[in-house]
């Protein structure tokens, strides 16, 4: 629990500062306010998508060890992954904040990558099936596993105009479908990542 | 200008006689009696005692001390106990005299924060701030001998010159404030801010000679270093202090210290509820509401300020005056008195009031509120 208070506030305040600075262009007209509101917003639901999947691994720890819910995640995670967390005792929510806000920026990529031959709904949508995708999980990890998130959106982004993104969600069918597959299999990591194989 | 003048003496009255009527209904509730030898025995023992009250005081009276136990007073700027000393004529009881002067403080703030509050919104609103900051929950050290309603009448003062661009004399007050307490310094954002959006912005006005006195802020902050460098040789001695007994303090992350707090909370039993959840859920009540301010377009100014002050103050490593601190941080009576939803605002005012009715009785009762 103290991870996610931690980490929280650290993002928090990391959005803040970003947010002054977003309306601060908006006074001198740099840019528009409406801009700034939709990536507070994008950026704000994708954080807390982050956090709540961290939360989550929590919870399953919690229920399958039967460890205390205030008890540090990095004292009882038991995948060999996390070992450079807890040998070097370093605190986990420094790693937790930094992941969110790449998780925050990736999702923000993603909704302006969709939305160039999109609209915002599809943009939504778009950027939901990515957080949706098994392995985003590896954004909490420590090391350079943390930035294949951006760098996929990033890519994707920089290369909107030939990808066309909003494709997949535009069919409702194959939409629906995917995010199934991707919930089922996103659980099993998850439960991976929480309690060990 | 009359009626203006009548406006603010009320509204510093009205600031004064919440924490008065908190001291009656205190000496009633302790002593099971109101007699004059009992409030006083109350005031002397809770407003002048413990904690930061004693050292201010000892600096009225020694001045900074060099060597000694008392050299580490040096972590304490100069100018509350300056001006203690000063009106104490040399003749008056120091402590008293700090009283006196904490309480006119907060009365020129509650009449300022009324002037700041009205200049955006209607007369209710403004009345509801100075309000709101009079049931602060912890705003019953405003009216000890402590240094926040000096404080916090400077950085009010100051913001309300900067709107008024009256920049020489928010200069002048900013580098008081500065050399009142080391968040002093921060006014020179919002300051800064409004030079610059004032030449950018819409108006694209012209930077003024004027506005150069704004820079006058951080100054005081400077005259701080002097007096270390001139007692110790290093500017930065009271740093040095700082990491020492009794305060321990350092410079961390918010992540860390919030994971402090909550650690603190969880082994610190009797100390959760009036040290480290107030520092919690006052981190996280004023970040949320920075937020509501962007969304409803309070001004950028206060915002700034409140933000810069959050982040600044949150920096400590070991904190347990947080709720103190967060007194001062004045915008956020001004962003919750623009909320537009009135049973919101009526019923943060009402739990406030409940939290200093409960944290002002804990207080005066010897608890380690501090």
């Amino acid at each position: 629990m103290a991870d996610i208070l931690g980490a929280g506030a650290g993002w928090l305040m990391i959005a803040m500062i970003a947010g002054l600075m977003g309306c601060f262009l908006v006074k001198i007209q740099v840019i528009k306010k409406e801009a700034v509101a939709e990536c507070g917003r994008v950026c704000s639901l994708c954080g807390m998508f982050a956090m709540g999947e961290y939360l989550l691994m929590l919870l399953m720890n919690t229920a399958i060890y039967g460890t205390s819910f205030n008890t540090d995640f990095a004292s009882v995670l038991q995948h060999a992954l996390f070992d450079g967390i807890r040998s070097n005792g370093a605190p986990v929510h420094g790693y937790l904040q930094v992941s969110v806000a790449l998780m925050a920026v990736s999702g923000l990529l993603m909704y302006f990558a969709v939305k160039k031959n999109a609209d915002g709904k599809a943009a939504w949508k778009g950027t939901f099936l990515f957080y949706m995708l098994p392995g985003m999980e590896i954004c909490f990890l420590p090391g350079i596993c943390c930035l294949v998130p951006p760098v996929v959106s990033g890519a994707v982004f920089l290369l909107r105009k030939k990808v066309h993104a909003e494709k997949i969600v535009n069919n409702e069918t194959v939409y629906a479908a995917l995010c199934v597959l991707f919930a089922i299999l996103k659980s099993a990591v998850l439960y991976i990542m929480a309690v060990g194989v | 200008m009359k009626k203006k003048l009548c406006t603010w003496v009320l509204a510093g009255f009205a600031v004064l006689l919440i924490h008065d009527v908190m001291l009656l209904a205190g000496c009633v509730l302790i002593h099971g009696n109101l007699s004059m030898e009992s409030l006083k025995n109350l005031i002397w023992d809770r407003l002048t005692m413990p904690g930061d009250a004693q050292r201010y005081l000892q600096i009225a009276e020694e001045g900074y001390a060099t060597e000694g136990e008392n050299a580490i007073n040096l972590v304490f700027y100069p100018l509350y106990p300056l001006l203690i000393r000063v009106f104490s004529l040399g003749i008056f009881d120091l402590a008293g005299t700090g009283m006196v002067l904490s309480r006119l403080f907060l009365m020129g703030c509650g009449a300022a924060l009324y002037e700041l509050a009205k200049a955006d919104g209607d007369e209710s609103k403004a009345w509801y701030s100075v309000l709101l900051m009079g049931v602060y929950p912890f705003s019953m050290f405003t009216v000890g001998v402590y240094s926040e309603s000096l404080f916090l009448f400077l950085t009010v003062l100051c913001m309300l010159l900067i709107r008024r661009e009256k920049m020489p004399l928010a200069g002048a007050v900013g580098f008081l404030a500065a050399l009142c307490r080391v968040q002093g310094m921060l006014l020179i954002f919002p300051a800064v801010y409004c030079v610059v959006e004032g030449r950018l912005g819409k108006e694209k006005r012209k930077i003024r000679k004027s506005d150069v006195c704004l820079l006058l802020i951080p100054f005081g902050f400077c005259v701080y270093l002097l007096i270390n460098a001139a007692l110790h040789g290093n500017p930065f001695q009271f740093m040095i202090y700082e990491e020492g007994e009794p305060w321990y303090q350092s410079t961390k992350w918010i992540a860390e210290n919030i994971s402090s707090q909550y650690h603190n909370a969880q082994n610190f039993k009797g100390l959760e509820t009036i040290i480290y959840w107030p520092q919690i859920v006052l981190y996280f009540g004023v970040i949320v509401l920075i937020f509501l301010g962007m969304k409803m377009d309070v001004r950028m100014e206060y915002l700034l300020y409140a933000g810069v002050y959050l982040g600044f103050t949150y920096l400590s490593g070991w904190m347990i005056s947080g709720g103190r601190y967060m007194l001062c941080c004045f915008p956020v009576y001004l962003i919750i008195s623009q909320l537009k939803n009135e049973k919101i605002r009526w019923g943060i005012l009402g739990a406030s009031c409940v939290f200093f009715f409960l944290y002002s009785l804990m207080f005066l009762k010897g608890y380690a509120i501090m």
